[in-house]
Protein backbone atom coordinates (compact mmCIF):
# COMPACT_ATOMS: atom_id res chain seq x y z
CA UNK A 1 0.00 0.00 0.00
CA UNK A 2 2.88 2.52 1.18
CA UNK A 3 4.52 1.67 -2.05
CA UNK A 4 1.35 2.49 -4.06
CA UNK A 5 1.25 5.36 -2.34
CA UNK A 6 4.72 6.36 -3.11
CA UNK A 7 4.66 5.69 -6.60
CA UNK A 8 1.27 7.71 -6.74
CA UNK A 9 2.92 10.78 -5.44
CA UNK A 10 5.86 10.38 -7.63
CA UNK A 11 3.50 10.65 -10.40
CA UNK A 12 2.12 13.56 -8.99
CA UNK A 13 5.65 15.24 -8.54
CA UNK A 14 6.40 14.36 -11.91
CA UNK A 15 3.36 15.44 -13.91
CA UNK A 16 3.29 18.75 -11.67
CA UNK A 17 7.30 19.35 -13.03
CA UNK A 18 5.83 18.84 -16.44
CA UNK A 19 3.15 21.01 -16.06
CA UNK A 20 5.33 23.90 -14.92
CA UNK A 21 8.08 23.88 -17.04
CA UNK A 22 8.81 27.20 -18.79
CA UNK A 23 7.62 26.43 -22.66
CA UNK A 24 6.99 28.98 -25.10
CA UNK A 25 3.33 28.89 -26.48
CA UNK A 26 2.99 27.95 -29.55
CA UNK A 27 3.23 29.98 -33.04
CA UNK A 28 0.03 30.98 -34.05
CA UNK A 29 -1.22 31.51 -37.91
CA UNK A 30 -2.61 34.43 -39.04
CA UNK A 31 -6.75 34.47 -38.18
CA UNK A 32 -7.81 33.80 -41.61
CA UNK A 33 -5.74 31.04 -42.49
CA UNK A 34 -6.74 29.69 -38.95
CA UNK A 35 -9.94 29.51 -40.13
CA UNK A 36 -8.56 27.50 -43.28
CA UNK A 37 -6.75 25.01 -41.04
CA UNK A 38 -9.97 24.39 -38.83
CA UNK A 39 -12.19 23.81 -42.21
CA UNK A 40 -9.34 21.47 -43.54
CA UNK A 41 -8.93 19.54 -40.14
CA UNK A 42 -10.62 15.85 -40.18
CA UNK A 43 -13.87 15.39 -37.55
CA UNK A 44 -13.58 13.17 -35.42
CA UNK A 45 -16.71 11.09 -36.99
CA UNK A 46 -14.17 10.93 -40.09
CA UNK A 47 -10.91 9.60 -37.97
CA UNK A 48 -12.66 6.36 -36.38
CA UNK A 49 -10.36 4.54 -38.74
CA UNK A 50 -7.80 6.11 -36.97
CA UNK A 51 -8.84 4.11 -33.82
CA UNK A 52 -7.84 0.55 -35.64
CA UNK A 53 -4.04 -0.14 -35.14
CA UNK A 54 -3.01 -0.50 -38.38
CA UNK A 55 0.39 -1.92 -39.83
CA UNK A 56 1.76 -0.18 -42.62
CA UNK A 57 4.27 -3.10 -43.10
CA UNK A 58 2.72 -6.64 -44.09
CA UNK A 59 5.77 -8.00 -42.28
CA UNK A 60 5.34 -6.22 -39.31
CA UNK A 61 1.75 -7.61 -39.24
CA UNK A 62 2.80 -11.17 -40.12
CA UNK A 63 5.02 -10.92 -37.24
CA UNK A 64 2.15 -9.88 -34.64
CA UNK A 65 -0.05 -12.08 -35.83
CA UNK A 66 2.48 -14.99 -35.83
CA UNK A 67 3.14 -14.50 -31.82
CA UNK A 68 -0.44 -13.57 -30.82
CA UNK A 69 -2.32 -15.92 -32.86
CA UNK A 70 -4.85 -13.88 -34.67
CA UNK A 71 -5.16 -13.64 -38.38
CA UNK A 72 -4.10 -10.96 -40.33
CA UNK A 73 -7.15 -8.51 -42.13
CA UNK A 74 -5.32 -6.78 -45.34
CA UNK A 75 -6.96 -3.88 -46.97
CA UNK A 76 -5.12 -3.61 -49.82
CA UNK A 77 -5.74 -1.15 -52.36
CA UNK A 78 -3.65 0.32 -56.01
CA UNK A 79 -2.69 3.29 -53.62
CA UNK A 80 -2.32 3.42 -49.73
CA UNK A 81 -5.83 3.16 -48.63
CA UNK A 82 -5.03 5.28 -45.51
CA UNK A 83 -3.54 7.79 -48.15
CA UNK A 84 -5.65 9.87 -50.34
CA UNK A 85 -9.04 10.91 -50.88
CA UNK B 1 -14.22 2.79 -50.86
CA UNK B 2 -13.49 5.40 -48.62
CA UNK B 3 -11.85 5.26 -45.29
CA UNK B 4 -14.97 6.67 -43.19
CA UNK B 5 -18.16 4.47 -44.42
CA UNK B 6 -15.58 1.47 -44.42
CA UNK B 7 -14.91 1.64 -41.09
CA UNK B 8 -17.72 3.37 -38.95
CA UNK B 9 -19.37 -0.26 -37.76
CA UNK B 10 -18.46 -0.26 -33.95
CA UNK B 11 -18.11 -3.90 -34.14
CA UNK B 12 -15.81 -4.22 -37.05
CA UNK B 13 -13.61 -1.36 -35.48
CA UNK B 14 -13.97 -3.40 -31.67
CA UNK B 15 -13.21 -7.01 -33.85
CA UNK B 16 -10.56 -5.15 -35.96
CA UNK B 17 -9.01 -3.80 -32.41
CA UNK B 18 -9.11 -7.12 -30.56
CA UNK B 19 -9.38 -10.37 -32.93
CA UNK B 20 -7.37 -9.12 -36.09
CA UNK B 21 -3.99 -7.96 -36.73
CA UNK B 22 -4.85 -5.14 -39.31
CA UNK B 23 -2.76 -4.08 -41.89
CA UNK B 24 -3.10 -1.66 -44.97
CA UNK B 25 -0.77 -1.73 -47.78
CA UNK B 26 -0.60 -0.16 -51.32
CA UNK B 27 -1.01 -3.40 -52.91
CA UNK B 28 0.03 -2.14 -56.28
CA UNK B 29 3.44 -1.10 -54.68
CA UNK B 30 4.22 -4.51 -52.50
CA UNK B 31 3.14 -6.60 -55.30
CA UNK B 32 5.85 -5.57 -57.38
CA UNK B 33 8.62 -5.47 -54.11
CA UNK B 34 10.90 -8.19 -54.79
CA UNK B 35 11.10 -8.55 -51.20
CA UNK B 36 9.70 -11.07 -48.31
CA UNK B 37 6.98 -8.25 -48.05
CA UNK B 38 6.14 -8.66 -52.02
CA UNK B 39 6.54 -12.81 -51.56
CA UNK B 40 4.07 -12.93 -48.42
CA UNK B 41 1.60 -10.66 -50.57
CA UNK B 42 1.19 -12.66 -53.42
CA UNK B 43 0.97 -15.85 -51.13
CA UNK B 44 -2.74 -14.85 -50.38
CA UNK B 45 -3.55 -11.66 -52.14
CA UNK B 46 -3.18 -9.86 -55.75
CA UNK B 47 -5.17 -7.18 -56.05
CA UNK B 48 -7.41 -4.43 -54.55
CA UNK B 49 -9.29 -5.91 -51.80
CA UNK B 50 -10.04 -7.07 -48.44
CA UNK B 51 -8.08 -10.07 -47.36
CA UNK B 52 -7.81 -12.56 -44.14
CA UNK B 53 -4.91 -14.53 -43.95
CA UNK B 54 -2.86 -16.63 -41.32
CA UNK B 55 0.48 -15.58 -40.35
CA UNK B 56 2.08 -18.46 -42.88
CA UNK B 57 -0.17 -17.51 -45.76
CA UNK B 58 -3.44 -19.55 -46.04
CA UNK B 59 -5.99 -17.83 -47.09
CA UNK B 60 -9.07 -17.56 -45.33
CA UNK B 61 -11.15 -14.76 -46.78
CA UNK B 62 -11.18 -11.84 -49.97
CA UNK B 63 -13.68 -9.33 -51.07
CA UNK B 64 -13.24 -6.75 -53.07
CA UNK B 65 -15.79 -5.24 -52.57
CA UNK B 66 -18.04 -5.49 -48.68
CA UNK B 67 -20.93 -3.33 -48.30
CA UNK B 68 -19.75 -1.77 -44.83
CA UNK B 69 -23.12 -3.32 -43.05
CA UNK B 70 -21.92 -7.14 -43.65
CA UNK B 71 -18.28 -6.38 -43.34
CA UNK B 72 -18.75 -7.88 -39.45
CA UNK B 73 -20.08 -11.06 -40.78
CA UNK B 74 -17.63 -12.12 -43.40
CA UNK B 75 -15.22 -11.11 -40.82
CA UNK B 76 -16.52 -13.43 -38.37
CA UNK B 77 -17.02 -16.52 -40.72
CA UNK B 78 -13.37 -15.71 -41.77
CA UNK B 79 -12.86 -15.70 -37.86
CA UNK B 80 -14.03 -19.16 -37.21
CA UNK B 81 -12.04 -20.47 -40.21
CA UNK B 82 -8.95 -19.65 -39.07
CA UNK B 83 -10.08 -20.84 -35.69
CA UNK B 84 -9.81 -24.20 -37.43
CA UNK B 85 -6.44 -24.40 -38.79
CA UNK B 86 -3.60 -25.72 -36.80
CA UNK B 87 -1.13 -23.67 -34.54
CA UNK B 88 1.51 -24.46 -37.61
CA UNK B 89 -0.18 -22.11 -39.64
CA UNK B 90 -1.61 -19.85 -36.83
CA UNK B 91 1.65 -19.68 -34.98
CA UNK B 92 4.25 -19.97 -37.29
CA UNK B 93 7.80 -19.50 -37.24
CA UNK B 94 8.40 -16.13 -38.63
CA UNK B 95 11.86 -15.67 -40.08
CA UNK B 96 13.48 -12.26 -37.94
CA UNK B 97 15.63 -11.10 -40.31
CA UNK B 98 12.82 -10.48 -42.88
CA UNK B 99 11.92 -7.12 -41.86
CA UNK B 100 15.82 -5.41 -42.86
CA UNK B 101 15.29 -6.95 -46.37
CA UNK B 102 12.39 -4.78 -46.89
CA UNK B 103 12.71 -2.56 -49.76
CA UNK B 104 9.64 -0.13 -48.28
CA UNK B 105 10.90 3.30 -49.06
CA UNK B 106 12.09 5.05 -45.40
CA UNK B 107 11.85 8.71 -44.73
CA UNK B 108 15.48 10.33 -45.13
CA UNK B 109 17.79 10.28 -41.73
CA UNK B 110 17.92 13.67 -39.97
CA UNK B 111 14.66 14.53 -42.39
CA UNK B 112 12.13 16.36 -41.80
CA UNK B 113 8.40 14.67 -42.19
CA UNK B 114 5.12 16.67 -42.37
CA UNK B 115 1.67 15.11 -42.53
CA UNK B 116 -0.59 16.84 -45.24
CA UNK B 117 -4.21 17.37 -45.03
CA UNK B 118 -6.32 18.83 -48.12
CA UNK B 119 -9.88 19.45 -48.45
CA UNK B 120 -12.05 20.62 -50.95
CA UNK B 121 -13.86 23.54 -48.81
CA UNK B 122 -16.24 25.02 -51.53
CA UNK B 123 -17.55 23.32 -54.97
CA UNK B 124 -17.24 19.80 -53.86
CA UNK B 125 -18.93 18.69 -57.12
CA UNK B 126 -15.46 18.86 -58.71
CA UNK B 127 -14.03 15.87 -56.81
CA UNK B 128 -13.48 12.80 -58.81
CA UNK B 129 -16.75 11.58 -60.24
CA UNK B 130 -14.96 8.01 -59.82
CA UNK B 131 -14.93 8.20 -56.00
CA UNK B 132 -17.98 10.94 -55.37
CA UNK B 133 -18.86 9.74 -51.87
CA UNK B 134 -15.07 11.23 -50.78
CA UNK B 135 -15.98 14.28 -51.93
CA UNK B 136 -16.37 16.37 -48.65
CA UNK B 137 -13.87 14.46 -46.83
CA UNK B 138 -10.17 15.19 -46.43
CA UNK B 139 -7.25 13.89 -47.84
CA UNK B 140 -3.54 12.61 -46.34
CA UNK B 141 -0.56 12.34 -47.76
CA UNK B 142 3.30 12.76 -46.17
CA UNK B 143 6.23 15.20 -47.41
CA UNK B 144 9.65 13.75 -47.05
CA UNK B 145 12.47 16.39 -46.70
CA UNK B 146 15.71 15.99 -46.30
CA UNK B 147 17.70 17.47 -43.63
CA UNK B 148 19.55 19.59 -46.33
CA UNK B 149 15.89 20.73 -47.74
CA UNK B 150 14.33 21.56 -44.73
CA UNK B 151 17.28 23.81 -43.21
CA UNK B 152 16.41 25.92 -46.83
CA UNK B 153 13.49 26.94 -44.15
CA UNK B 154 15.30 28.70 -42.29
CA UNK B 155 17.34 31.91 -42.44
CA UNK B 156 21.16 31.91 -43.52
CA UNK B 157 23.26 33.43 -40.71
CA UNK B 158 21.73 37.23 -39.32
CA UNK B 159 19.06 37.58 -41.99
CA UNK B 160 16.16 38.58 -41.06
CA UNK B 161 13.71 38.14 -44.53
CA UNK B 162 15.12 35.26 -46.72
CA UNK B 163 13.49 33.62 -50.01
CA UNK B 164 13.15 29.75 -49.45
CA UNK B 165 15.06 27.69 -51.73
CA UNK B 166 13.14 27.53 -55.26
CA UNK B 167 13.64 23.46 -55.69
CA UNK B 168 11.87 22.96 -52.26
CA UNK B 169 8.54 25.10 -53.18
CA UNK B 170 8.60 23.56 -56.41
CA UNK B 171 8.24 20.21 -54.58
CA UNK B 172 5.93 21.21 -52.40
CA UNK B 173 3.57 23.23 -55.26
CA UNK B 174 4.04 20.18 -58.00
CA UNK B 175 3.56 16.93 -55.64
CA UNK B 176 1.75 18.63 -52.40
CA UNK B 177 -0.97 20.58 -53.71
CA UNK B 178 -2.52 17.85 -55.91
CA UNK B 179 -6.42 17.73 -56.00
CA UNK B 180 -6.26 13.95 -54.54
CA UNK B 181 -9.94 14.23 -53.23
CA UNK B 182 -11.29 10.63 -54.15
CA UNK B 183 -8.86 9.66 -56.26
CA UNK B 184 -5.07 9.29 -56.26
CA UNK B 185 -3.85 11.79 -59.60
CA UNK B 186 0.03 12.16 -60.84
CA UNK B 187 1.69 14.82 -60.06
CA UNK B 188 0.88 18.52 -61.49
CA UNK B 189 2.86 18.41 -64.99
CA UNK B 190 6.26 20.56 -64.93
CA UNK B 191 4.67 23.34 -66.96
CA UNK B 192 1.36 23.59 -64.98
CA UNK B 193 3.48 25.11 -61.86
CA UNK B 194 3.46 28.48 -63.25
CA UNK B 195 4.74 30.48 -60.25
CA UNK B 196 5.56 29.44 -56.94
CA UNK B 197 7.82 31.32 -53.91
CA UNK B 198 8.12 31.34 -50.04
CA UNK B 199 9.58 34.12 -47.93
CA UNK B 200 10.41 33.85 -44.34
CA UNK B 201 10.70 36.20 -41.68
CA UNK B 202 12.22 35.49 -38.62
CA UNK B 203 10.04 37.00 -35.72
CA UNK B 204 11.68 36.16 -32.86
CA UNK B 205 15.55 34.58 -32.14
CA UNK B 206 16.35 33.94 -28.51
CA UNK B 207 17.19 31.56 -25.76
CA UNK B 208 18.46 28.75 -28.75
CA UNK B 209 14.92 28.98 -30.74
CA UNK B 210 14.14 30.50 -33.96
CA UNK B 211 10.43 31.70 -34.90
CA UNK B 212 10.05 32.04 -38.56
CA UNK B 213 6.30 33.48 -39.74
CA UNK B 214 6.27 32.41 -43.99
CA UNK B 215 3.95 33.74 -46.11
CA UNK B 216 4.14 33.12 -50.03
CA UNK B 217 2.23 32.29 -53.18
CA UNK B 218 1.72 29.14 -55.91
CA UNK B 219 0.10 29.08 -59.16
CA UNK B 220 -0.78 26.32 -60.75
CA UNK B 221 -2.26 26.56 -64.22
CA UNK B 222 -2.57 24.23 -67.60
CA UNK B 223 -2.89 20.74 -67.99
CA UNK B 224 -3.73 18.29 -65.07
CA UNK B 225 -1.84 15.31 -66.51
CA UNK B 226 0.84 14.92 -69.64
CA UNK B 227 -1.42 13.73 -72.65
CA UNK B 228 -1.84 11.17 -74.04
CA UNK B 229 -3.68 8.57 -71.43
CA UNK B 230 -6.25 11.74 -70.33
CA UNK B 231 -9.18 10.31 -67.45
CA UNK B 232 -12.12 11.93 -66.94
CA UNK B 233 -11.07 13.56 -64.29
CA UNK B 234 -8.26 15.00 -66.50
CA UNK B 235 -8.04 18.24 -67.97
CA UNK B 236 -7.23 22.05 -67.66
CA UNK B 237 -6.74 23.38 -63.90
CA UNK B 238 -6.07 26.33 -61.91
CA UNK B 239 -5.74 26.53 -58.49
CA UNK B 240 -4.53 29.58 -57.38
CA UNK B 241 -3.26 29.34 -53.56
CA UNK B 242 -2.16 31.65 -50.95
CA UNK B 243 0.22 30.54 -48.10
CA UNK B 244 0.87 31.46 -44.61
CA UNK B 245 2.83 29.39 -41.64
CA UNK B 246 4.69 29.38 -39.06
CA UNK B 247 7.94 26.92 -37.80
CA UNK B 248 9.76 27.19 -34.27
CA UNK B 249 13.81 26.06 -34.55
CA UNK B 250 15.28 24.80 -31.76
CA UNK B 251 19.39 24.98 -32.43
CA UNK B 252 20.44 23.33 -29.83
CA UNK B 253 18.46 19.96 -31.15
CA UNK B 254 18.81 21.13 -34.66
CA UNK B 255 15.12 20.24 -35.42
CA UNK B 256 12.32 22.00 -35.95
CA UNK B 257 9.50 21.75 -32.94
CA UNK B 258 6.60 23.46 -34.50
CA UNK B 259 5.55 23.68 -38.04
CA UNK B 260 2.11 24.93 -39.46
CA UNK B 261 1.71 25.92 -42.99
CA UNK B 262 -1.40 26.93 -44.65
CA UNK B 263 -2.72 26.98 -47.96
CA UNK B 264 -5.85 28.31 -49.51
CA UNK B 265 -7.35 29.61 -52.67
CA UNK B 266 -9.42 29.39 -55.28
CA UNK B 267 -9.97 26.00 -57.26
CA UNK B 268 -11.02 25.98 -61.42
CA UNK B 269 -11.45 22.37 -62.77
CA UNK B 270 -13.00 21.60 -65.77
CA UNK B 271 -13.68 25.19 -65.57
CA UNK B 272 -16.32 24.54 -62.22
CA UNK B 273 -15.14 26.67 -59.53
CA UNK B 274 -14.56 25.03 -56.34
CA UNK B 275 -12.17 26.02 -53.05
CA UNK B 276 -9.02 24.33 -51.84
CA UNK B 277 -7.75 24.35 -48.59
CA UNK B 278 -4.39 22.28 -47.21
CA UNK B 279 -2.63 22.12 -43.95
CA UNK B 280 1.14 20.55 -43.58
CA UNK B 281 2.42 20.24 -40.13
CA UNK B 282 4.93 18.08 -38.10
CA UNK B 283 3.96 14.21 -38.92
CA UNK B 284 3.71 11.89 -35.58
CA UNK B 285 3.18 8.50 -34.36
CA UNK B 286 0.00 7.50 -36.73
CA UNK B 287 0.56 4.65 -38.93
CA UNK B 288 -0.48 6.61 -41.64
CA UNK B 289 2.18 9.32 -40.51
CA UNK B 290 4.98 6.51 -41.87
CA UNK B 291 3.60 5.79 -45.42
CA UNK B 292 5.88 7.10 -48.19
CA UNK B 293 4.99 10.26 -50.28
CA UNK B 294 1.96 9.43 -52.59
CA UNK B 295 4.04 10.79 -55.42
CA UNK B 296 7.50 8.73 -54.24
CA UNK B 297 5.72 5.72 -53.87
CA UNK B 298 3.62 5.23 -56.82
CA UNK B 299 5.00 8.01 -59.40
CA UNK B 300 8.74 7.67 -58.88
CA UNK B 301 8.69 11.17 -59.24
CA UNK B 302 9.50 12.62 -56.24
CA UNK B 303 12.37 15.09 -57.52
CA UNK B 304 16.05 13.78 -57.33
CA UNK B 305 15.48 11.69 -54.76
CA UNK B 306 15.86 7.77 -55.90
CA UNK B 307 18.28 7.49 -53.04
CA UNK B 308 15.00 7.70 -50.40
CA UNK B 309 14.53 3.68 -51.65
CA UNK B 310 16.79 1.69 -49.83
CA UNK B 311 17.68 0.70 -52.70
CA UNK B 312 17.97 -3.30 -51.84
Amino acid sequence: MNALLHAGLLITLVSGAIAQSPSQPPLALPSEFVAVRDLVAPRPDEELWKTIPWKTSLLEARALAARQGKPIFLWSMDGHPLCAG
Amino acid sequence: MDRVSAFNNPEVIRMLQNDFIPAAVDGGMTRRRKDPEGEFYLKFAFTQARYVAAADGTSLAKKTWVPSPHLNRWMKDALARFKKLPDASKRPVVDAGELAKSTRPMAPPGGLVLTEISRLIKGQEVASAANAQCARLPAYDRVWLTHAEWRELLPKGNTKSFEVDKHLVRKLARFHTVDIIGTQRAPWPESSVRDCHLAGEVIRSEGGTVDVRLTGSILIEGSSKPAPNLGPDDGEVKLDLRLAGVLRYDKVRDEITQFDLVAHGPYLKGGRPAKFGFHFRLSGAEAADNIPPWAMDRHHLYGDYPTYYTGK
